[in-house]
């Protein structure tokens, strides 16, 4: 893992000078530039670049600025953990040429390849729960230029393989509108880039890095992206020759994911997922809707009928269903799962989860961490959809937009869904990672009763709630409970506790919000 | 000015040799376009996909006017023609309010407004007037005149608007608004009267009223039309000189 240096008091540069100090000493660091500042008298900056036994590290290394030689701030990311033979296999030559073959281009020798150390996290790891672990290359970094523009290639020292391939040809993006009609038909805006004519699914107006990604029906590309064996590029954008969007799934997802990063920001003053605005990426058409009848049902399950985050911000959208399939047994119709707007901050709250309380995803806990999910894509809904019933309308329902009729889960009534709404009917088997998703309807319904009020059909106790006007009191409490206090293996009578807590930190000892949310615990059994 | 008006009475009359049939003056004055206008612009420009409509008020102010005319009457006659060339111009401002379009949301305007200055109005026109000496002595010539005018006008008018923003984008502050200079020519009329004061047979001052009053269309873009009225009531002064007899 990169150990991230924000270090601007005395008592934080300290240590990172005498860090430098010794790194440089050993050869880790290396200054590659000082310089004195033209605009503030007397501050001056250096910057020195990461090595690894003589290597450089792409990315590691640290800026210091001093003040008449006093230490004002340093920046920068470290990798302490690098352990690789720095000896490559493969020569430069023996590099340049392959370039050449594949790009058909001739490389002269002052574009000689560099051996550089490449850190990498893999995309794939989020549903465990773990964060995602650095691993190193050593690679050839090499520039080819065509026709169609620069690529820097990025090329396993040992192997030959393509690890990473960055644009090198830093045209003029320009932030762009577009809009477009939803998988429900609704006309929105999306925002997204223009170069060279052409628009892509890539916001440049928010913060964080937020883009689209059209797989194209490639399964076995989408699988090597999430294992992180290949890098998703520009062309892999979704991308549309004007400003009208036709890809619905493209479309709601590249609008939603906005939507969502706006609520986290507005509601609660957080920046993305890792509160430090971490790229978004979305995936959609991981596989081809027509193949649905001849994929396996694992494939089904995952790429056709689910929507997943696969760790690092990246998120999976389900290609659905072709007009007129339905799931058997349930006969509902699943439509691309791109356009719910509750999916999407369902699963881009797994995100959050695992940059915060990191719950494990297994019995109580897990059913927790569906449950913020679920609280939050329902509060998304409440944020920029006018209550009622039907499409495109906040409810207590999950997935109802795209998963018809009826949707997937109910807070409001979970045993319509057959899920419990009363600890007592917990499920306690091992399928569903202990009853994750069943068990998630308790707490869930907890959250609806803490602001609808109502009586418990198991436990026939009454909830006086906040209120639906003051939802926003119940949404700051469960947030601020997950995201703040949480312990990865909570379980409900945990949650109940922190909650409760929260809510006094917030409202007030004795307050509404607090009886509201003890009373709603207490109605579906959890004590 | 504007015109001016009748030649000096002769003073001494000698037989010899045969005189001009025709007296004039030429009169150069300045003065000012006492009235002011207000003039409304109203149009949408597209933004973030959406029409973002702009007002503008725009606060014309009185303009410095100057005059140049030449006057040419029968000797024996009251009646005369004229035609003069005058010119305004004057520095104005106003006030702009808009609709911005939120980038994320449609029917979702962000209001912004401000002000802006320093805008060019000049009016350039032709006078071509009949002329009627009202009373002559040896010290004062009063005159009037009607006739056509042709204006040329030539205005600064809002086509645009510029603001900042920025994320999460929900208000947005207004900039500036880019301006496009737009000429028109039409057709009017103006009348008026000039009193001369002759210090000598040959010099004099004079006071100069004119009305004139015309109107025209400015376009500076498709939608975006601006009516505006040209003239007004001007008053000035300055010297005449009398030619011929």
């Amino acid at each position: 893992m990169g150990t991230t240096v924000v270090a601007t008091s005395e008592r934080a540069v300290e240590p990172w000078d005498a860090a430098i100090a010794q790194m440089s000493n050993e050869g880790v660091l290396r200054l590659r530039r000082a310089s004195g500042d033209p605009l503030v008298a007397g501050r001056a900056h250096e910057r020195f670049v990461q090595y690894y036994k003589g290597v450089p590290v792409d990315g590691g290394g640290l800026t210091r600025q001093t003040d008449r030689g006093t230490t004002v701030s340093v920046f920068g990311t470290i990798y302490p953990d690098i352990d690789l033979d720095p000896t490559p296999r493969l020569s430069a030559d023996e590099v340049r040429v392959m370039v050449e073959q594949v790009r058909n281009v001739t490389i002269g020798l002052s574009r000689t390849p560099e051996l550089v150390v490449i850190p990498r996290v893999p995309a794939l790891s989020g549903l465990s729960g773990v964060p995602n672990a650095v691993e190193y290359r050593l690679v050839y970094r090499v520039v080819a230029f065509t026709a169609e523009g620069g690529t820097e290639y990025f090329i396993d020292a040992t192997s030959g393989a393509i690890v990473e391939e960055r644009d090198a040809t830093e045209r003029q993006s320009v932030s762009a509108i577009g809009r477009g009609l939803g998988v429900l038909g609704d006309d929105k805006k999306i925002s997204v880039m223009s170069q060279s004519g052409s628009f892509f699914a890539s916001d440049l107006l928010r913060p964080p890095s937020l883009q689209t990604y059209d797989m194209r029906g490639d399964l076995t590309k989408t699988l090597n992206f999430l294992n992180g064996a290949i890098p998703l590029t520009m062309s892999d954008l979704a991308t549309n020759t004007s400003t009208v969007w036709n890809d619905a799934a493209a479309v709601d997802a590249q609008a939603y994911s906005g939507l969502v990063y706006d609520f986290y920001f507005k509601r609660f003053g957080r920046q993305g997922l890792d509160n430090n605005n971490i790229n978004l990426v979305n995936i959609v058409h991981p596989v081809r809707r027509t193949d649905v009848f001849t994929a396996p049902s694992s494939v089904v399950g995952l790429f056709y009928l689910n929507a997943f985050y696969a760790g690092g911000g990246v998120m999976v959208y389900g290609e659905g269903l072709p007009p007129g399939a339905v799931v058997s047994g349930t006969n509902q119709y699943w439509n691309y799962l791109a356009g719910g707007l509750d999916v999407l901050a369902h699963e881009l709250t797994h995100g959050l989860t695992q940059f915060t309380s990191n719950l494990i995803y297994q019995d109580e806990s897990g059913a927790l961490n569906e449950a913020f999910s679920d609280i939050i894509g329902t509060s998304v809904e409440f944020y920029y959809q006018p209550p009622g019933t039907g499409f495109l309308k906040a409810d207590y329902l999950i997935g109802e937009d795209v998963v018809t009729p009826g949707g997937l889960r109910s807070m409001a009534n979970p045993i319509a869904y057959g899920d419990p709404d009363h600890y007592s009917n917990r499920f306690t088997g091992t399928a569903d990672s202990g009853g994750v998703h069943t068990n998630s309807a308790i707490v869930a319904h907890a959250y609806y009763l803490a602001i609808e009020g109502g009586t418990n059909a198991t436990s026939g106790l009454t909830v006086s709630g906040v209120g639906g006007t003051n939802r926003a009191q119940i949404e700051n409490v469960f947030y601020r409970a997950f995201t703040e206090m949480m312990p990865p293996n909570a379980t409900f009578s945990v949650a109940r506790a922190v909650t409760i807590q929260a809510a006094q930190d917030l409202y007030g000892v004795g307050s509404a919000v607090e009886q509201a949310i003890a009373q709603a615990w207490t109605a579906v059994g959890v004590n | 000015m504007i015109v001016l008006a009748g030649a000096a009475e002769a003073q001494v009359r000698t037989p010899a040799p045969t005189p001009p049939q025709w007296r004039g003056t030429i009169g150069v004055s300045g003065g000012v376009q006492t009235i002011g206008r207000t003039e409304a612009q109203h149009f949408v420009v597209q933004k973030n996909l959406e029409d973002a409509p702009i007002a503008a008020s725009l606060d014309l102010a009185r303009a410095a006017v100057y005059d140049v005319g030449l006057t040419v009457m029968l000797v024996q006659g009251r009646l005369g023609a004229s035609v003069s060339v005058s010119s305004a111009s004057r520095r104005f401002g106003g006030d702009v309010t808009a609709q911005i379009p939120h980038p994320f949301f449609f029917n979702t305007p962000r209001p912004v407004s401000g002000s802006v200055a320093r805008l060019l109005n000049t009016e350039a026109a032709v006078h071509l007037d009949a002329t009627y000496e009202l009373r002559t002595s040896a010290r004062f010539d009063l005159l009037c005149f009607i006739g056509p005018s042709i204006f040329r006008v030539t205005q600064d008018l809002v086509s645009d608007i510029t603001y900042t923003d920025s994320y999460p984008y929900d208000t947005a502050t207004f900039t500036s608004v880019p301006t496009t200079r737009m000429s028109a020519t039409t057709l009017g009329f103006n009348l008026g009267a000039d009193l001369t004061w002759k210090a000598s047979r040959r010099v004099g001052v004079g006071a100069l009223v004119r009305y004139a009053r015309g109107s025209a269309r400015l376009t500076p873009s498709a939608g975006n039309n601006v009516s505006t009225t040209v003239g007004g009531l001007q008053v000035g002064g300055g010297l005449r000189f009398a030619l011929g007899q």
